[in-house]
Order: structure tokens, then sequence, then C-alpha cells
């Protein structure tokens, strides 16, 4: 079990902010979220690369994000991986997703590296059984790496071991049981899990 | 018996409270004064924290809610905890932060899709939090948004895990919250929505729960707000006494 806590943040690409302007508008939301929009991954759900991720009874297909973590050492927040943040789709982003984000296994991580200074242009392909499925650049970030940080750190501090997923893609792949992931990006080690049937040796 | 997290001699460890409350003893033999021991939240490394909101009718009803049909989830980070003693920080910008008294539910064995009926026997013991909450920053994004709920240091929790077996019917204990001594607070546990037995049932069926795992199971009506220099003291029945101050943040 990794010891440290991570955490997500919701509705930092762009243009599903700029689609969903109009319902967050409305109920329940009322105005568009002011301030990072975070999730908890707890540390069970981390997981090395390679691992078997499993889906939840009755559920048929997960929602895939590449993304990349920011990883907190004692100087700061110093280091990087790829991660495939597994989610259950879910568009309703009212009440906290425990359910939807927190499950065991649903925070495949790479190895982590030095952090490279700039980020912002950043490529992330995801491949499905060796097919290209989604490419995602961090340009598309409402807030990049070092504002995401810094408005973070205005309301928490995350110590040594804790993870930040800088965002998510509106559009990202969904994959079913059985399917091969592998998630790559320019300059960082390759990561690779797969999906599995409950019970089928997850 | 009382479980406490402190550091001593360098170290963090864990000991025992004695009968009369007045030392810990550690594992060592050492004996530590209660009233001198540096103390820490009693939390495992590495357990999850959940929280419940809106988990009393009467809280509920006070905010303006109707209860919710299941039990309305949210995590915490270790952040937010601080011990028993310790200080919780208003932020510069906010009043209106107020403290929620709540029984916490600390899990003792490994629980995956446990019934209803059985889940109890899967808590290790019981400990007191005060999860306070910063109405200024809600938003209705995963509301309670982290902004108001996983800011460092505003959960105060402690001051020890008692013992299951030394708590009795967990659903039948007072909790009080009194600010400089008044009281603003005062419920029961069995005012619960969701009572800790269904909370273990619905978290087991979603995740694996392992011991060390803990339930701040959500708090009664009594919305009061704290100021700078406030002495706060939440106090849930056969549990213990959480005290701690309020400051203003630097």
């Amino acid at each position: 079990m990794f010891a440290g806590t991570a955490y997500g943040t919701a509705l930092n690409d762009r243009r599903q902010v700029a689609a969903l302007d109009p319902a967050f508008r409305a109920a329940p939301y009322k105005a568009p979220p002011q301030a990072p929009v975070l999730y908890i991954k707890p540390g069970h759900c981390v997981v090395a690369g390679g691992a078997v991720v499993a889906l939840p009874a009755g559920c048929d297909a997960l929602g895939i994000a590449a993304t990349v973590a920011l990883q907190w050492t004692v100087t700061g927040p110093t280091a990087v991986r790829l991660a495939i943040d597994v989610s259950i789709p879910h568009d309703n982003f009212y009440r906290p997703a425990v359910a939807e984000l927190a499950r065991d296994g649903f925070l495949p991580v790479g190895a982590a590296i030095r952090r490279p200074a700039d980020l912002d242009a950043l490529e992330i392909v995801t491949e499905i059984d060796g097919e290209t499925v989604h490419r995602w650049s961090l340009s598309n970030l409402v807030r990049n790496v070092p504002t995401l940080i810094a408005d973070v750190a205005a309301f928490m501090t995350p110590m040594p071991g804790d993870m930040l997923l800088v965002g998510t893609a509106f559009d990202r792949p969904t994959a079913g049981a059985g399917r091969r992931i592998r998630v790559s990006a320019r300059g960082f080690p390759a990561l690779e899990a797969r999906i599995a049937a409950a019970g089928d040796g997850a | 018996m009382k479980h406490v997290r402190l550091v001593h001699a360098g170290r963090e460890q864990w000991g025992v409270l004695s009968a009369d409350g007045a030392s810990v003893r550690l594992a060592s033999g050492h004996d530590v004064a209660f009233d001198e021991a540096v103390l820490l939240p009693p939390v495992t490394p590495g357990a999850r924290i959940f929280a419940l909101g809106l988990n009393y009718a009467d809280h509920s009803a006070e905010l303006g809610f109707k209860a919710p049909d299941k039990p309305l989830v949210f995590l915490k980070g270790p952040n937010s905890l601080v011990a028993h003693g310790g200080t919780a920080w208003r932020p510069r910008d906010a009043e209106q932060m107020h403290p929620e008294c709540e029984l916490v539910a600390v899990i003792g064995q490994t629980a995956r899709n446990v019934a209803e009926d059985d889940a109890l026997a899967h808590v290790g013991g019981y400990t007191v939090a005060c999860d306070y909450a910063v109405r200024e920053y809600l938003e209705n994004y995963y509301r309670p948004n982290l902004r108001v709920k996983n800011r460092d240091a505003l959960t105060p929790l402690g001051p020890w895990v008692v013992d299951a077996a030394d708590v009795g019917d967990p659903q039948a204990l007072r909790l009080s919250t009194t600010i400089n001594g008044a009281e603003v607070q005062s419920g029961s546990t069995a005012d619960m929505v969701f009572p800790i037995a269904r909370l273990i049932a619905y978290l087991s069926a979603i995740m694996t729960l392992e011991p060390g795992d803990m339930i701040l199971t959500g708090t009664p009506h009594g919305v009061a707000f704290v100021n700078d220099g406030d002495a706060v003291v939440c106090e849930v029945e056969g549990v213990g006494r959480l005290a701690h101050r309020v400051e203003l943040a630097p």
C-alpha cells in the first residue's frame, strides 16, 4: 500500500468547463467553480504499473483518464509520474463521488522522475489493446501546473509522499474487461494496466 | 483501554492511558505524564479517513436540507488532523467557522461486503473529532469541497482511541460541544440517519476497509461560530473529551 494520499483535480479541462458553463450557472451548482475542485484517492487506490484493475460488479466499462501526478518530496512537488485516474463514469459533480473515484486499485502509477521545468505542452497518449485512442495535452488545463500548486497551497499543504493529479480530459476513453491500457508521454516511463472482470485474478 | 499516540524520546509511539488518566504507559515500560505528553492524533498512518455529511436529521433540517437517501460520504487527508490540546487556525478571510462534534468509529478488522448485522464486530475502537466547516468556502462541486473540509489542522481528533468493548452501544451516546464553557451542541448518536453498522456495510460494498480506517459519523444540530482565543471542547459520552483552541491564522 502507498502511504500517502493522492488528490485529484476535477474540472480542470478548459473545453469541459466551457461546454458545461450553462449547466454550472443553473441548479444545483448556481455558479461556475472558483477554487480548484479536488477529490481524494486514498493510498489504497494506488497500484504500480502493470496492475490489474477490477471492474466493480454491475459496471461494464471504466473511465480511463491518463494524466500526470505531481509527487511531493521533502523538497516540495519536485517529482512527477504518469497516472491512470480510473473512475466509474459519472456526470454529476454536486456531491463527492467517493464510490466512483476512490475504489481500491483505481490509480495505477508509473515510476517517478524529476519534474521538468515546463509541462505546459506535454502530450499524453493512451492506447487500448495497442491502438491509440486518445491524445491530450496539458495545454488544455484551466490551471497549469504552477498555478494549480499555488491555488491548492492556499488552503491545504500536501506532505512528502502525497500526489496531486493535475487534471483529466473531458473526453477520456472507457475500457471494459480484458482491455490492456498503455499510457505514454515524452520523457516519462510508460505505464500499463489491465482491466479485469470482478474476481478475475484482480 | 485507551490508546494514545504521542511523540516521546524522539520518536512516534503508542501507549495506554492509566486507569486514573494521569499517565501513559509506553511499550518500553516508561510512564509519561498525560498533561506533559506531546500528543498526536490517534490515527494509523495511511488509514482512510471517511466523514459523513447530513447524518443527523435535525442538523440537515437546520441547514435547509432533507436527509439524504444514501450516505453523503466524503474523504479527508491526514493534513486536516490535529491532536487534543492543539490549535485550529481560523482563516483571516472567514468568519463562519463552526465546530462539529462527531463520534469516530475506528475499523479493527478487514471488512469487505459485510452485512449490517455483522458490521459492528469490525469496529476496533472509537474516538472523537471536531470536523470544522468554513462556510464561506462552500461551493456546489463535490460539496462539501476540500477547501471547506480538508484545511490543515481544522479537524481536531482524539484524545485517544478507546476499545469498542469498553463503549457499549455506540448508538446511545450523548455528544456535546462547548465554547468557553457554554454548550452550543447537544445530541445523541441515537439520532444518526445511517447508524455505524449501516455505514460500514455501505462502505465495505465499495472498498475493502482495513484496520485503522476511520469513519467520522456526522454531527447533530447546533450551528455556532468560533472566534480567536476560544477554548472548544467536544465530548462523546464514554469515549473522550477532546479540547483545542482556535487562533487566527498567520
